[in-house]
């Protein structure tokens, strides 16, 4: 819009009506969830010491979620964009498939894989007596499994985009692959690697389905703060609105420090 | 841009007929997630009452909080009396609420029982992951009472959000042990069930509230479950008669 | 210090197979229209990819042998690579880039500070040191490309279509740091499709087409006896002997004034391309230099292009648009006034 005129000319009005049908559309929830929050009755769902713990331990497990992706995500998303190792469409599907399972599915897997009775579970239970569900790692991992294909297709889109020409000339310059990988392609796929992580940081922080069948709900270990939101809608209501607007206010403060141009780099728009 | 002003108006316009009243043809019935079974035995015979209707499953918690948030609601079926309480305080329910079935509380384990399960007492044994139900939700609740009243002290490692998901813990071996709901138990081919003996059991009964209005319909579901193709579904499926 | 070049490699359809020498010193031309697979030979000497036949070696070494697997990777072939696009890396600033080749072998920073200064100053630019990539014209971060490549000191150095990217300016600049970096312990690879830069950069040059080599030769041996299409379309660039006495250029009667260059005095070849002559009905005004007064010799019509042969002094070929020539309204015969710059005309040693 124009300084001069709410309606600029060269906007049409139909994109106006609908863009504004939109914004609406994901602002009233936030606006009716912030009016229905008892304000005027005491914060004791969020003073009292479990909420505390669920918060403490969403933030703990969804920023390591968002260190291991970057870790492992990163690298695989280097293959997928610039190897040409046979196949590559099909492992794409397969690493980013956990993105589109309903979560709920996604943990079961987990469980069929990692559970006690898992096919690799049960090898870490019977040699190295590591037993993962219902643990602090169980969430992580179940974070990590549907939140890092954010990561690995934004930075894979990021690596396609990012010239080869320039990790060329570095080589021919005299730097090993590793090196230009280090210091000449991860630079320049920055803006996409940190749009990842806050799309993956995100997604493990709202984590709810995968977590809760394949970690279980105990508290400080695995109750994490949607969980315990979604227990408490099953005891106290008002409890459960208050801990909603904790995880809004806590997500839109987040994005506000992030500001706008880290997730505006998701798109490839710089 | 006539067309479009056209459009939002025709659809403002449904919009109001589907808030305003959405029982004309269905009627709506939310259950406790443990009817599941008999509901649908129910709703797929054609002779019965329940066929045709609207059936919404959950926590009884959670379908009781979205009565008071003006769900369009013909009858609720909870399985704890405290929710049905609440309701009525709140002003709802145009009917004194009944008990319609009973259920109790089991221990499911695997099958075989490899590690010789028996009372309540050795679910405190440090070798027995178990699961129970999240107090707050009406089977962890009936869980605590019990537990406590028979003086056990247990650890489990998880509190699922209700008895489904309990017996799916124990149902893929990730706990040893579960405490759920007897219906649930024998649902499943996959585990065993030891009750509880006497004097520590817990009866739960569930109670079936009318909320709407005048609503033959509604009253012909109550009326059906009471009855005797009601009351035959209820006990095939290992529910206690009122 | 030789290179040996003796590949084959399926580029797409085409069959690339060179073979050719490189010393120290000396610097080569591989001359060829687009897709005759110039880049590929260049990226194959580099190291970016891999013969499927035959060999590079490097005093005797093995760069790349196809038939027993030995392949030395890029960064340890003594070899700096210019780019067309220039491919400065876009979040260093000047000296960083220039720096970077000496960081990457371990250098420390400090050190490879001090290298990248002396060579942005050896190409006269340090004032661009402090500034970004994206900050830089055309020309500049072609100059600021060259010097990275020679911070590393190199033995080798390639250069892919170094000029092509430039507006004209800066190309006559480009060219003239190019001719200067020559050196003894220097071998120069120079690809382009431009046969007046190739006749007046190098010492030899290879014509390539579709992947094969037409012709190897000096510059004064591809234009005596052009043996391809590309090498004879040379000849329609106007070749012209004369005697240059510092900027200022006679053949025969004729005097011309040239731009900066770095061609010692006596007889050279100098090379006008036929675009680059303009025609006016009269003198034109505020150009003194360069300005003849001739007369045409005959006219050559295509669909798209006019070529009007000019008489005495200067028997030039010199190619107009239809249009530009239908505004001159001239036929054989006729009498006009031809001008060129003095940055258009191109020298070599004869």
């Amino acid at each position: 819009m124009s300084r001069r005129h709410r309606h600029d000319a060269r906007t049409p009005i139909v994109i106006l009506s609908l863009g504004i049908v939109a914004v609406a559309f994901f602002v009233l929830p936030l606006v009716a969830l912030a009016i229905r929050v008892p304000w005027s009755s005491s914060f004791d769902a969020l003073g009292n010491d479990a909420t505390i713990e669920a918060l403490g331990l969403s933030v703990a497990t969804s920023l390591i979620t968002t260190v291991l992706a970057v870790i492992f995500g990163v690298p695989l998303a280097w293959l997928l964009a610039r190897s040409n190792m046979p196949g590559r469409q099909t492992i794409r599907g397969l690493c980013t498939l956990s993105m589109v399972l309903p979560p709920v599915v996604a943990g079961v897997a987990l469980l069929a894989s990692l559970g006690r009775r898992g096919v690799v579970g049960q090898i870490l239970d019977d040699w190295f007596g590591v037993r993962l569900p219902f643990t602090m790692p169980a969430v992580i991992v179940a974070q990590l499994f549907v939140a890092m294909p954010f990561l690995v297709l934004t930075v894979e889109s990021g690596f396609a985009r990012s010239s080869t020409t320039v990790e060329e000339a570095a080589r021919t310059l005299g730097a090993t692959p590793w090196y230009v990988f280090l210091r000449v392609t991860i630079p320049a796929t920055r803006p996409a690697i940190v749009a990842g992580a806050v799309l993956t940081w995100a997604r493990a922080l709202g984590e709810f389905g995968a977590t809760i069948t394949f970690a279980g709900n105990f508290p400080g270990a695995t109750r994490t703060l949607p969980i315990a939101t979604y227990l408490a809608l099953e005891t106290n209501v008002d409890d459960a609105l208050l801990i909603s607007m904790l995880m809004v206010v806590l997500s839109l403060v987040i994005l506000v420090a992030l500001r706008g141009r880290w997730v505006g780099a998701i798109g490839g728009a710089r | 841009m006539r067309l479009i002003a056209r459009l939002v108006l025709a659809i403002s316009l449904l919009a109001a007929c589907g808030s305003g009243d959405s029982s004309d043809d269905g009627v709506v019935v939310f259950a406790a997630s443990s009817l599941v079974d008999v509901l649908t035995d129910l709703s797929a015979d054609d002779e019965s009452a329940f066929s045709g209707a609207v059936l919404s499953f959950a926590s009884s918690a959670s379908l009781a909080a979205q009565v008071i948030d003006g769900a369009p609601v013909d009858l609720i079926i909870s399985a704890d009396r405290k929710q049905i309480d609440e309701l009525v305080a709140a002003g709802f329910g145009t009917s004194e609420p009944q008990v319609i079935a009973q259920n109790s509380v089991v221990i499911a384990v695997e099958v075989g029982n490899p590690l010789g399960i028996s009372s309540l007492d050795d679910l405190s044994r440090s070798d027995v992951l178990l699961a129970v139900a999240a107090p707050g939700v009406p089977l962890g609740e009936y869980s605590e009472a019990m537990l406590a009243a028979a003086n056990v002290d247990v650890s489990p490692v998880t509190f699922e959000a209700d008895a489904r998901a309990v017996l799916a813990k124990v149902i893929l071996g990730e706990v040893d042990a579960g405490v759920v709901y007897a219906t649930d138990a024998e649902s499943s081919d996959d585990v065993e069930l030891i009750r509880i003996t006497e004097g520590d059991e817990v009866s739960v009964e569930y109670m079936a509230l009318q909320l709407s209005d005048g609503s033959d319909r509604a009253v012909e579901l109550l009326q059906e479950l009471l009855g005797d193709r009601g009351q035959q579904a209820l006990a095939r499926r290992g529910f206690g008669l009122p | 210090m030789t290179l040996s070049v003796d590949v084959k490699r399926l580029i797409g359809s085409m069959h690339l197979d060179v073979s050719f020498t490189v010393e120290a010193g000396e610097t080569i031309a591989i001359v060829g229209p687009n897709g005759a697979g110039k880049s590929s030979l260049l990226r194959m000497i580099a190291g970016l990819s891999a013969a499927d036949e035959g060999r590079i070696t490097w005093n005797g070494a093995d760069w790349d042998d196809a038939s027993s697997g030995e392949f030395v990777p890029t960064e340890k072939r003594p070899v700096s690579y210019v780019f067309q696009d220039h491919a400065l890396i876009p979040h260093l600033n000047v000296l960083d880039n220039v720096a970077f080749g000496v960081r990457a072998s371990g250098g420390r920073r400090r050190v490879a500070r001090e290298r990248a200064t002396h060579a942005l100053s050896d190409v006269g630019s340090l004032e661009l040191a402090d500034r970004m990539p994206s900050e830089l014209s055309g020309g500049e971060s072609q100059t600021v490309a060259i010097a990275r490549a020679l911070a590393t000191k190199p033995e080798l150095m390639l250069f892919d279509e170094p000029f092509a990217a430039l507006d004209a300016g800066a190309r006559a600049q480009a060219r003239r740091l190019f001719a200067s970096m020559s050196n003894e312990s220097l071998a120069r690879i120079l690809v382009t499709h431009d046969a007046v830069d190739a006749l007046t950069l190098a010492d030899r040059i290879v014509a390539l087409e579709s992947g094969s080599i037409v012709q190897v030769g000096t510059p004064s041996d591809v234009l005596a006896t052009p043996r391809s299409h590309f090498v004879a379309e040379i000849l329609g660039f106007n070749p012209l002997s004369g005697e240059l006495h510092g900027d200022q250029l006679s053949i025969g009667a004729m005097n011309l004034t040239l731009g900066a260059h770095e061609v010692s005095d006596g007889p050279v070849i100098a090379i006008i391309r036929p675009r680059s002559v303009s025609l006016h009905r009269t003198r034109p005004e505020g150009s003194p230099r360069n300005v003849w007064n001739t007369a045409i010799a005959a006219v050559d019509r295509t669909s798209d292009r006019v070529r009007v042969q000019l008489g005495a002094p200067l028997h030039i070929a010199v190619e107009v648009t239809p249009a530009g020539f239908e505004a001159l309204a001239t036929g054989v015969g006729e009498e006009l006034w031809a001008s060129v710059k003095a940055s258009e005309i191109a020298v070599h040693p004869a």
